[in-house]
Protein backbone atom coordinates (compact mmCIF):
# COMPACT_ATOMS: atom_id res chain seq x y z
CA UNK A 1 0.00 0.00 0.00
CA UNK A 2 1.23 3.77 -0.54
CA UNK A 3 0.68 6.40 1.95
CA UNK A 4 1.01 10.00 0.47
CA UNK A 5 0.81 12.81 3.02
CA UNK A 6 -0.57 16.39 1.99
CA UNK A 7 -1.03 19.59 3.77
CA UNK A 8 -3.97 21.75 2.74
CA UNK A 9 -3.77 25.28 4.65
CA UNK A 10 -4.36 23.86 8.50
CA UNK A 11 -6.09 20.79 6.98
CA UNK A 12 -3.88 17.27 7.56
CA UNK A 13 -4.38 14.83 4.40
CA UNK A 14 -3.50 11.18 4.36
CA UNK A 15 -4.16 9.53 0.65
CA UNK A 16 -4.11 5.96 1.43
CA UNK A 17 -4.19 3.02 -2.09
CA UNK A 18 -3.37 -0.38 -2.71
CA UNK A 19 -4.62 -2.83 -0.13
CA UNK A 20 -4.80 -1.74 3.41
CA UNK A 21 -4.35 -5.06 5.63
CA UNK A 22 -2.61 -6.34 9.02
CA UNK A 23 0.95 -5.77 7.25
CA UNK A 24 0.44 -2.06 7.45
CA UNK A 25 -1.54 -1.23 10.13
CA UNK A 26 1.04 -0.45 12.37
CA UNK A 27 2.75 2.25 10.05
CA UNK A 28 -0.47 4.05 9.44
CA UNK A 29 -1.34 3.85 12.83
CA UNK A 30 1.81 5.94 13.54
CA UNK A 31 1.71 8.38 10.86
CA UNK A 32 -1.77 9.18 11.61
CA UNK A 33 -1.40 9.08 15.24
CA UNK A 34 1.78 11.80 14.54
CA UNK A 35 -0.73 14.15 12.52
CA UNK A 36 -3.00 14.28 15.17
CA UNK A 37 -0.38 14.66 18.11
CA UNK A 38 0.64 17.78 15.90
CA UNK A 39 -1.99 18.70 13.71
CA UNK A 40 -4.47 21.28 13.97
CA UNK A 41 -7.34 18.93 14.38
CA UNK A 42 -8.27 18.50 11.42
CA UNK A 43 -7.68 15.24 9.54
CA UNK A 44 -8.58 13.73 6.15
CA UNK A 45 -8.22 10.20 5.19
CA UNK A 46 -8.96 9.31 1.67
CA UNK A 47 -9.34 6.03 1.24
CA UNK A 48 -11.02 6.46 -2.41
CA UNK A 49 -8.16 4.49 -4.08
CA UNK A 50 -7.53 1.52 -1.22
CA UNK A 51 -8.64 -1.61 -3.24
CA UNK A 52 -9.28 -3.57 0.06
CA UNK A 53 -9.08 -3.14 3.70
CA UNK A 54 -9.19 -5.94 6.53
CA UNK A 55 -10.58 -5.50 10.38
CA UNK A 56 -6.36 -5.02 11.72
CA UNK A 57 -7.19 -1.41 9.46
CA UNK A 58 -10.28 -0.78 10.58
CA UNK A 59 -8.79 -0.86 14.32
CA UNK A 60 -6.40 1.61 13.36
CA UNK A 61 -8.72 4.06 11.95
CA UNK A 62 -11.15 3.46 15.11
CA UNK A 63 -7.61 4.52 17.03
CA UNK A 64 -7.33 7.62 15.18
CA UNK A 65 -11.05 8.44 15.51
CA UNK A 66 -10.77 8.06 18.91
CA UNK A 67 -7.10 10.43 19.47
CA UNK A 68 -8.71 12.75 17.20
CA UNK A 69 -11.95 12.74 19.80
CA UNK A 70 -9.45 12.98 23.03
CA UNK A 71 -7.48 15.95 20.93
CA UNK A 72 -10.60 17.17 20.34
CA UNK A 73 -10.87 17.58 16.74
CA UNK A 74 -12.28 16.30 13.52
CA UNK A 75 -11.76 13.06 11.61
CA UNK A 76 -13.28 12.93 8.34
CA UNK A 77 -13.17 9.86 5.97
CA UNK A 78 -13.25 9.41 2.43
CA UNK A 79 -14.27 5.61 1.09
CA UNK A 80 -14.08 3.54 -1.93
CA UNK A 81 -16.84 1.24 -2.04
CA UNK A 82 -15.00 -1.47 -0.88
CA UNK A 83 -13.94 0.32 2.02
CA UNK A 84 -17.79 1.14 2.80
CA UNK A 85 -19.29 -1.63 2.50
CA UNK A 86 -16.72 -3.15 5.07
CA UNK A 87 -17.49 0.04 7.47
CA UNK A 88 -21.08 -0.67 6.91
CA UNK A 89 -21.20 -4.14 7.55
CA UNK A 90 -18.97 -3.76 11.19
CA UNK A 91 -21.79 -0.44 11.46
CA UNK A 92 -18.52 1.60 11.60
CA UNK A 93 -20.61 4.38 9.31
CA UNK A 94 -22.99 5.14 12.59
CA UNK A 95 -20.00 6.54 14.44
CA UNK A 96 -17.52 7.97 11.62
CA UNK A 97 -17.73 11.10 9.58
CA UNK A 98 -17.40 9.75 5.74
CA UNK A 99 -17.65 12.36 2.70
CA UNK A 100 -18.04 11.01 -0.55
CA UNK A 101 -15.14 12.74 -2.28
CA UNK A 102 -11.53 14.55 -0.92
CA UNK A 103 -12.82 18.34 -2.20
CA UNK A 104 -16.31 17.56 0.20
CA UNK A 105 -14.17 16.90 3.24
CA UNK A 106 -11.49 20.01 2.82
CA UNK A 107 -14.88 21.94 2.09
CA UNK A 108 -16.14 20.63 5.19
CA UNK A 109 -13.23 21.13 7.34
CA UNK A 110 -12.64 24.81 6.07
CA UNK A 111 -16.04 25.88 7.02
CA UNK A 112 -15.67 24.55 10.46
CA UNK B 1 58.72 -2.99 21.44
CA UNK B 2 56.34 -0.29 21.71
CA UNK B 3 53.75 -2.25 23.83
CA UNK B 4 49.97 -2.23 22.78
CA UNK B 5 51.78 -2.15 19.12
CA UNK B 6 49.70 -4.15 16.69
CA UNK B 7 51.87 -7.12 15.62
CA UNK B 8 52.85 -6.76 11.67
CA UNK B 9 50.81 -8.45 9.29
CA UNK B 10 51.98 -12.24 8.98
CA UNK B 11 54.12 -12.71 5.60
CA UNK B 12 51.97 -14.57 2.86
CA UNK B 13 53.95 -17.80 1.40
CA UNK B 14 54.27 -18.32 -1.82
CA UNK B 15 55.26 -21.59 -3.69
CA UNK B 16 57.68 -21.48 -6.54
CA UNK B 17 57.52 -24.63 -8.87
CA UNK B 18 60.29 -23.82 -11.53
CA UNK B 19 62.67 -26.28 -12.91
CA UNK B 20 65.11 -23.78 -14.22
CA UNK B 21 67.45 -23.15 -11.62
CA UNK B 22 68.33 -19.85 -12.82
CA UNK B 23 64.83 -18.01 -13.36
CA UNK B 24 63.83 -20.00 -9.81
CA UNK B 25 66.73 -18.12 -7.98
CA UNK B 26 65.64 -14.68 -9.62
CA UNK B 27 62.18 -15.00 -8.30
CA UNK B 28 63.01 -16.25 -5.42
CA UNK B 29 65.05 -13.24 -4.15
CA UNK B 30 62.33 -10.77 -5.99
CA UNK B 31 59.61 -12.11 -4.08
CA UNK B 32 61.85 -12.17 -0.85
CA UNK B 33 63.04 -8.56 -1.36
CA UNK B 34 59.19 -7.68 -1.48
CA UNK B 35 58.56 -9.08 1.86
CA UNK B 36 56.84 -12.54 1.06
CA UNK B 37 57.93 -15.76 2.88
CA UNK B 38 59.13 -18.15 -0.25
CA UNK B 39 59.14 -21.94 -0.85
CA UNK B 40 60.77 -23.07 -3.72
CA UNK B 41 60.29 -26.54 -5.68
CA UNK B 42 61.48 -27.70 -9.16
CA UNK B 43 58.50 -30.24 -9.99
CA UNK B 44 55.07 -30.52 -9.44
CA UNK B 45 55.06 -33.82 -6.79
CA UNK B 46 56.90 -32.04 -4.70
CA UNK B 47 54.97 -28.81 -5.04
CA UNK B 48 51.65 -30.37 -4.66
CA UNK B 49 53.06 -32.30 -1.60
CA UNK B 50 54.21 -28.53 0.06
CA UNK B 51 50.68 -27.06 -0.75
CA UNK B 52 49.22 -30.20 1.05
CA UNK B 53 51.42 -29.42 4.76
CA UNK B 54 51.81 -25.93 4.67
CA UNK B 55 48.48 -24.91 3.21
CA UNK B 56 49.80 -22.93 0.42
CA UNK B 57 47.39 -20.21 -0.76
CA UNK B 58 49.46 -18.66 -3.68
CA UNK B 59 51.60 -20.31 -6.26
CA UNK B 60 53.89 -19.56 -8.88
CA UNK B 61 54.28 -22.85 -11.32
CA UNK B 62 56.18 -23.04 -14.38
CA UNK B 63 54.58 -24.55 -17.42
CA UNK B 64 56.68 -26.79 -19.20
CA UNK B 65 58.71 -28.58 -16.42
CA UNK B 66 60.01 -32.38 -16.85
CA UNK B 67 57.67 -34.94 -14.66
CA UNK B 68 54.67 -33.02 -15.13
CA UNK B 69 53.23 -29.42 -16.21
CA UNK B 70 51.97 -26.45 -14.41
CA UNK B 71 48.32 -27.29 -15.95
CA UNK B 72 48.41 -31.00 -14.14
CA UNK B 73 49.42 -28.90 -10.98
CA UNK B 74 46.45 -26.73 -11.72
CA UNK B 75 43.92 -29.49 -12.65
CA UNK B 76 45.23 -31.77 -8.90
CA UNK B 77 44.61 -28.62 -6.69
CA UNK B 78 41.09 -27.74 -8.21
CA UNK B 79 40.17 -31.80 -8.28
CA UNK B 80 40.86 -32.09 -4.42
CA UNK B 81 38.89 -28.86 -3.63
CA UNK B 82 40.52 -28.28 -0.55
CA UNK B 83 38.91 -26.19 1.93
CA UNK B 84 41.05 -22.84 1.39
CA UNK B 85 41.74 -21.30 -2.02
CA UNK B 86 44.16 -21.67 -3.64
CA UNK B 87 45.68 -18.73 -6.37
CA UNK B 88 48.00 -20.03 -8.97
CA UNK B 89 49.87 -17.96 -11.60
CA UNK B 90 51.06 -19.91 -14.38
CA UNK B 91 54.57 -18.55 -16.07
CA UNK B 92 54.90 -19.54 -19.69
CA UNK B 93 56.66 -19.19 -23.16
CA UNK B 94 53.45 -20.24 -24.90
CA UNK B 95 52.31 -17.16 -26.34
CA UNK B 96 48.68 -17.90 -28.06
CA UNK B 97 45.07 -17.94 -27.38
CA UNK B 98 44.70 -21.61 -27.11
CA UNK B 99 47.11 -21.83 -24.32
CA UNK B 100 46.03 -18.96 -21.83
CA UNK B 101 42.09 -21.00 -22.89
CA UNK B 102 43.82 -24.59 -21.87
CA UNK B 103 45.59 -22.77 -18.88
CA UNK B 104 42.24 -21.26 -17.51
CA UNK B 105 40.36 -24.00 -17.93
CA UNK B 106 43.15 -26.54 -16.28
CA UNK B 107 42.11 -23.81 -13.31
CA UNK B 108 44.89 -21.27 -13.36
CA UNK B 109 43.58 -17.65 -11.82
CA UNK B 110 46.64 -15.74 -13.97
CA UNK B 111 49.11 -16.03 -16.32
CA UNK B 112 53.04 -14.36 -16.74
CA UNK B 113 55.12 -14.65 -19.63
CA UNK B 114 58.43 -15.15 -20.18
CA UNK B 115 61.06 -13.50 -20.44
CA UNK B 116 59.49 -12.15 -16.54
CA UNK B 117 59.22 -8.64 -16.14
CA UNK B 118 59.49 -8.22 -12.51
CA UNK B 119 57.13 -5.01 -12.34
CA UNK B 120 54.49 -7.53 -13.88
CA UNK B 121 55.42 -10.38 -11.66
CA UNK B 122 54.91 -7.79 -8.13
CA UNK B 123 51.75 -5.65 -9.96
CA UNK B 124 50.14 -9.68 -10.41
CA UNK B 125 50.91 -11.02 -7.15
CA UNK B 126 49.43 -8.54 -5.20
CA UNK B 127 46.22 -8.27 -7.65
CA UNK B 128 46.33 -11.96 -6.31
CA UNK B 129 46.77 -11.23 -3.27
CA UNK B 130 43.71 -8.68 -3.46
CA UNK B 131 41.64 -11.91 -4.23
CA UNK B 132 42.64 -13.89 -1.74
CA UNK B 133 41.77 -11.23 0.63
CA UNK B 134 38.86 -10.77 -0.80
CA UNK B 135 37.88 -14.48 -0.60
CA UNK B 136 39.16 -14.66 3.12
CA UNK B 137 36.52 -12.08 3.46
CA UNK B 138 34.00 -13.67 2.19
CA UNK B 139 34.79 -17.14 3.59
CA UNK B 140 34.63 -15.20 6.89
CA UNK B 141 31.21 -13.71 6.00
CA UNK B 142 29.53 -17.15 5.02
CA UNK B 143 30.45 -19.01 8.07
CA UNK B 144 29.04 -16.06 9.94
CA UNK B 145 25.89 -16.43 7.71
CA UNK B 146 25.97 -20.08 8.47
CA UNK B 147 26.06 -19.75 11.97
CA UNK B 148 23.20 -16.73 12.23
CA UNK B 149 20.76 -18.86 9.84
CA UNK B 150 21.18 -22.24 12.65
CA UNK B 151 20.62 -19.49 15.11
CA UNK B 152 17.22 -18.82 13.24
CA UNK B 153 16.26 -21.82 12.35
CA UNK B 154 16.26 -22.77 15.92
CA UNK B 155 14.62 -19.65 17.19
CA UNK B 156 12.15 -20.70 14.63
CA UNK B 157 11.65 -23.88 15.82
CA UNK B 158 11.11 -23.18 18.65
CA UNK B 159 8.71 -20.20 18.24
CA UNK B 160 6.94 -22.56 15.68
CA UNK B 161 6.53 -25.23 18.42
CA UNK B 162 5.08 -22.80 21.27
CA UNK B 163 2.67 -21.67 18.18
CA UNK B 164 1.69 -25.43 17.69
CA UNK B 165 1.15 -25.99 21.29
CA UNK B 166 -0.89 -23.00 21.97
CA UNK B 167 -3.30 -24.05 18.63
CA UNK B 168 -3.97 -27.51 20.20
CA UNK B 169 -4.93 -25.12 23.47
CA UNK B 170 -7.02 -23.27 21.64
CA UNK B 171 -8.90 -25.51 19.50
CA UNK B 172 -9.16 -27.72 23.08
CA UNK B 173 -11.25 -24.26 23.74
CA UNK B 174 -13.76 -25.23 21.04
CA UNK B 175 -17.03 -27.20 21.70
CA UNK B 176 -17.38 -30.88 20.63
CA UNK B 177 -18.45 -30.95 16.94
CA UNK B 178 -21.58 -33.03 16.84
CA UNK B 179 -22.34 -32.28 20.69
CA UNK B 180 -25.82 -31.36 21.50
CA UNK B 181 -27.52 -29.87 24.32
CA UNK B 182 -31.49 -29.60 25.46
CA UNK B 183 -32.47 -30.49 21.79
CA UNK B 184 -30.16 -28.19 20.19
CA UNK B 185 -26.88 -30.11 18.26
CA UNK B 186 -23.86 -28.08 17.04
CA UNK B 187 -21.42 -28.35 13.85
CA UNK B 188 -18.48 -26.14 13.00
CA UNK B 189 -15.71 -25.23 10.86
CA UNK B 190 -12.38 -23.56 11.77
CA UNK B 191 -9.36 -22.44 9.85
CA UNK B 192 -7.40 -19.94 11.87
CA UNK B 193 -5.02 -18.25 8.78
CA UNK B 194 -1.73 -19.22 11.05
CA UNK B 195 -1.45 -21.21 13.84
CA UNK B 196 -3.35 -19.52 16.12
CA UNK B 197 -6.87 -17.10 15.28
CA UNK B 198 -8.47 -14.43 16.76
CA UNK B 199 -11.76 -16.25 16.09
CA UNK B 200 -13.46 -18.55 18.48
CA UNK B 201 -16.76 -19.74 19.71
CA UNK B 202 -18.51 -22.02 22.23
CA UNK B 203 -21.85 -23.49 22.92
CA UNK B 204 -22.99 -24.54 25.83
CA UNK B 205 -26.28 -25.06 28.78
CA UNK B 206 -26.37 -22.31 30.84
CA UNK B 207 -29.22 -23.82 33.03
CA UNK B 208 -31.88 -26.53 32.28
CA UNK B 209 -33.62 -24.76 29.88
CA UNK B 210 -31.34 -21.99 28.48
CA UNK B 211 -28.49 -22.99 26.26
CA UNK B 212 -26.11 -20.20 25.25
CA UNK B 213 -23.79 -19.70 22.06
CA UNK B 214 -21.29 -17.07 20.70
CA UNK B 215 -18.87 -16.27 17.79
CA UNK B 216 -16.11 -13.86 18.23
CA UNK B 217 -13.97 -12.14 15.52
CA UNK B 218 -11.16 -9.97 17.68
CA UNK B 219 -9.24 -7.40 14.86
CA UNK B 220 -6.65 -8.86 13.01
CA UNK B 221 -5.28 -12.46 13.33
CA UNK B 222 -2.24 -14.29 14.72
CA UNK B 223 -0.89 -14.19 18.34
CA UNK B 224 -2.52 -10.73 19.91
CA UNK B 225 -5.89 -11.76 18.64
CA UNK B 226 -5.38 -15.08 19.68
CA UNK B 227 -4.05 -14.02 23.25
CA UNK B 228 -7.70 -11.62 23.55
CA UNK B 229 -9.92 -14.45 22.32
CA UNK B 230 -8.19 -16.73 24.78
CA UNK B 231 -9.01 -14.05 27.50
CA UNK B 232 -12.65 -13.74 26.19
CA UNK B 233 -13.18 -17.40 26.14
CA UNK B 234 -12.76 -17.63 29.83
CA UNK B 235 -14.99 -14.71 30.77
CA UNK B 236 -17.86 -16.54 28.36
CA UNK B 237 -17.92 -18.76 30.08
CA UNK B 238 -21.40 -20.69 32.16
CA UNK B 239 -19.12 -21.34 36.05
CA UNK B 240 -19.84 -18.76 38.00
CA UNK B 241 -16.76 -20.00 39.68
CA UNK B 242 -15.07 -18.04 36.53
CA UNK B 243 -16.79 -15.62 35.94
CA UNK B 244 -20.45 -14.18 36.12
CA UNK B 245 -20.30 -12.67 32.85
CA UNK B 246 -23.64 -15.12 31.86
CA UNK B 247 -24.71 -16.03 34.64
CA UNK B 248 -25.23 -13.99 37.82
CA UNK B 249 -27.22 -13.35 41.23
CA UNK B 250 -28.93 -10.90 42.58
CA UNK B 251 -27.60 -9.90 46.17
CA UNK B 252 -30.78 -10.60 47.95
CA UNK B 253 -30.92 -14.03 46.05
CA UNK B 254 -27.50 -15.19 46.24
CA UNK B 255 -28.63 -19.27 45.77
CA UNK B 256 -30.69 -17.75 43.07
CA UNK B 257 -28.95 -17.79 39.51
CA UNK B 258 -30.29 -15.70 36.43
CA UNK B 259 -29.27 -15.83 32.89
CA UNK B 260 -27.80 -12.69 32.01
CA UNK B 261 -29.58 -11.29 28.46
CA UNK B 262 -27.59 -11.25 25.10
CA UNK B 263 -27.63 -6.98 24.90
CA UNK B 264 -25.88 -7.03 28.69
CA UNK B 265 -23.38 -9.33 28.26
CA UNK B 266 -22.35 -7.42 24.98
CA UNK B 267 -22.89 -4.25 26.65
CA UNK B 268 -20.46 -5.65 29.75
CA UNK B 269 -17.91 -6.59 27.44
CA UNK B 270 -17.93 -3.41 25.64
CA UNK B 271 -17.11 -1.40 29.37
CA UNK B 272 -14.26 -3.87 29.76
CA UNK B 273 -12.88 -4.01 26.56
CA UNK B 274 -12.85 -0.54 25.57
CA UNK B 275 -9.90 -0.23 23.19
CA UNK B 276 -7.10 2.57 23.91
CA UNK B 277 -3.58 3.57 22.52
CA UNK B 278 -1.77 0.50 24.02
CA UNK B 279 -4.87 -1.90 22.80
CA UNK B 280 -6.86 -1.21 19.29
CA UNK B 281 -8.04 -4.50 19.10
CA UNK B 282 -11.77 -4.30 18.71
CA UNK B 283 -14.05 -7.57 18.40
CA UNK B 284 -16.59 -8.32 16.50
CA UNK B 285 -19.55 -10.80 18.61
CA UNK B 286 -22.72 -12.26 18.62
CA UNK B 287 -24.27 -13.63 21.24
CA UNK B 288 -27.19 -15.59 21.54
CA UNK B 289 -29.22 -17.18 24.34
CA UNK B 290 -31.97 -20.08 23.32
CA UNK B 291 -34.76 -20.60 25.95
CA UNK B 292 -35.73 -24.02 25.18
CA UNK B 293 -38.88 -24.23 26.75
CA UNK B 294 -40.87 -20.91 25.22
CA UNK B 295 -38.70 -21.75 21.96
CA UNK B 296 -36.69 -18.62 21.52
CA UNK B 297 -33.58 -17.53 20.47
CA UNK B 298 -32.87 -14.56 21.68
CA UNK B 299 -29.42 -12.60 19.88
CA UNK B 300 -26.99 -9.87 19.84
CA UNK B 301 -24.86 -8.80 17.59
CA UNK B 302 -21.88 -6.69 17.77
CA UNK B 303 -20.89 -5.23 14.26
CA UNK B 304 -20.80 -8.93 13.44
CA UNK B 305 -21.71 -10.26 9.92
CA UNK B 306 -25.19 -11.11 9.64
CA UNK B 307 -26.42 -14.52 10.76
CA UNK B 308 -28.37 -16.90 8.66
CA UNK B 309 -31.25 -18.58 9.35
CA UNK B 310 -32.69 -21.00 7.64
CA UNK B 311 -36.66 -21.79 8.30
CA UNK B 312 -37.97 -25.28 6.83
CA UNK B 313 -39.96 -23.89 4.18
CA UNK B 314 -38.30 -20.75 3.68
CA UNK B 315 -35.39 -19.33 1.70
CA UNK B 316 -32.80 -18.21 3.67
CA UNK B 317 -32.68 -15.20 5.66
CA UNK B 318 -30.20 -12.90 7.09
CA UNK B 319 -31.01 -11.79 10.87
CA UNK B 320 -30.69 -7.63 10.63
CA UNK B 321 -29.42 -6.07 13.75
CA UNK B 322 -27.74 -3.25 14.52
CA UNK B 323 -25.13 -2.91 17.14
CA UNK B 324 -20.81 -1.64 17.22
CA UNK B 325 -18.08 -3.62 17.34
CA UNK B 326 -17.25 -4.38 21.27
CA UNK B 327 -14.83 -1.75 21.87
CA UNK B 328 -15.59 1.28 20.19
CA UNK B 329 -17.19 3.73 22.36
CA UNK B 330 -18.15 3.05 25.60
CA UNK B 331 -22.32 4.05 25.47
CA UNK B 332 -22.81 1.81 22.92
CA UNK B 333 -26.54 0.65 22.52
CA UNK B 334 -27.21 -2.96 22.14
CA UNK B 335 -30.52 -4.71 21.45
CA UNK B 336 -31.83 -8.21 20.67
CA UNK B 337 -33.27 -9.82 17.95
CA UNK B 338 -35.73 -12.62 18.59
CA UNK B 339 -36.59 -15.67 16.65
CA UNK B 340 -39.35 -18.07 17.24
CA UNK B 341 -37.85 -21.68 16.45
CA UNK B 342 -39.33 -25.10 14.87
CA UNK B 343 -37.46 -28.48 14.35
CA UNK B 344 -35.36 -28.65 11.61
CA UNK B 345 -34.33 -24.75 11.37
CA UNK B 346 -30.53 -24.07 11.23
CA UNK B 347 -28.76 -20.88 12.23
CA UNK B 348 -25.43 -19.97 11.01
CA UNK B 349 -22.77 -17.83 12.48
CA UNK B 350 -20.06 -17.09 10.57
CA UNK B 351 -16.84 -14.95 10.60
CA UNK B 352 -16.02 -12.64 8.00
CA UNK B 353 -12.97 -14.80 7.20
CA UNK B 354 -15.88 -16.58 4.69
CA UNK B 355 -17.32 -13.77 3.05
CA UNK B 356 -14.39 -12.04 2.54
CA UNK B 357 -12.24 -14.72 1.17
CA UNK B 358 -10.91 -13.63 -2.18
CA UNK B 359 -10.57 -15.83 -4.90
CA UNK B 360 -7.26 -15.81 -7.35
CA UNK B 361 -9.08 -12.71 -9.29
CA UNK B 362 -9.74 -10.56 -5.95
CA UNK B 363 -13.59 -11.29 -6.19
CA UNK B 364 -14.76 -11.55 -2.45
CA UNK B 365 -17.12 -15.24 -1.57
CA UNK B 366 -19.35 -12.91 -0.19
CA UNK B 367 -22.77 -12.98 1.78
CA UNK B 368 -25.43 -13.65 -0.42
CA UNK B 369 -22.91 -16.80 -2.14
CA UNK B 370 -23.33 -18.31 1.34
CA UNK B 371 -27.01 -17.53 1.29
CA UNK B 372 -27.43 -19.34 -1.62
CA UNK B 373 -25.25 -22.46 -0.52
CA UNK B 374 -27.10 -22.83 3.10
CA UNK B 375 -30.29 -22.76 1.01
CA UNK B 376 -29.18 -25.31 -1.85
CA UNK B 377 -28.00 -27.65 0.95
CA UNK B 378 -30.82 -27.41 3.28
CA UNK B 379 -31.45 -31.21 2.33
CA UNK B 380 -28.12 -32.36 3.49
CA UNK B 381 -27.11 -33.10 7.17
CA UNK B 382 -25.25 -30.35 8.87
CA UNK B 383 -21.84 -32.69 8.58
CA UNK B 384 -22.34 -32.93 5.16
CA UNK B 385 -23.36 -29.34 4.75
CA UNK B 386 -19.67 -27.91 6.35
CA UNK B 387 -17.85 -30.55 4.28
CA UNK B 388 -19.38 -29.22 1.20
CA UNK B 389 -19.03 -25.42 2.64
CA UNK B 390 -15.14 -26.32 3.36
CA UNK B 391 -14.68 -27.87 -0.52
CA UNK B 392 -16.03 -24.60 -1.80
CA UNK B 393 -14.33 -22.14 0.48
CA UNK B 394 -10.99 -23.79 -0.74
CA UNK B 395 -11.60 -24.23 -3.99
CA UNK B 396 -12.83 -20.48 -4.33
CA UNK B 397 -9.42 -19.09 -2.43
CA UNK B 398 -7.77 -21.43 -5.00
CA UNK B 399 -4.65 -21.67 -3.16
CA UNK B 400 -3.69 -22.95 0.24
CA UNK B 401 -4.36 -21.05 3.40
CA UNK B 402 -6.14 -17.70 3.87
CA UNK B 403 -5.46 -14.45 4.62
CA UNK B 404 -7.84 -14.32 7.46
CA UNK B 405 -9.62 -16.88 10.25
CA UNK B 406 -12.24 -18.63 8.88
CA UNK B 407 -14.70 -19.89 11.74
CA UNK B 408 -18.36 -21.43 11.29
CA UNK B 409 -20.87 -22.74 13.58
CA UNK B 410 -24.03 -23.95 13.04
CA UNK B 411 -27.06 -24.54 15.38
CA UNK B 412 -29.55 -27.06 14.42
CA UNK B 413 -33.06 -27.68 16.33
CA UNK B 414 -33.71 -31.14 16.90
Amino acid sequence: MLINEQKHDNIDIVVLSGRFVMADSPEVRERLKVLIDEGQGKLVVDMSQVSFIDSSACAVLISAFKGMQLKPGRLLLVTSPVVQSLIELTRLHTIFEILPNLPAALDALSTS
Amino acid sequence: MIPNEPEPAKKMRILIVEDNLLTRTMMERSLQKWGYDVVSVDNITAAMAIILDDKIQFVITDWIMPGGNGTVLCQNVRTLNLPFYTYIILVTFLDDVQSTVDGMEAGADDFIRKPIQLDELHARIKAGERILDLEKKLQENNVRLTELSNKLLAANEVINRDLKMAAAMQRSLLPTAGSHSQGIAIDWLFHPSTHLSGDIFNFFPLDEHHVGFYIIDVAGHGIASAMHSFTLSRLLSPDTRCSNHLIFSLPEAPDYPLVRSAPAVIANLNQQFQTNESNILYFTMIYGVIDTRSRTINLCQAGHPQPLYLQQGKPAEFIVSAGLPVGIIDDAYYESVQLDYHPGDRLFLYSDGISECESPDGEMFGTERLRLFVDETRHLKVSEVIRKLDERINSWRGKDGFEDDISLLVLEIN
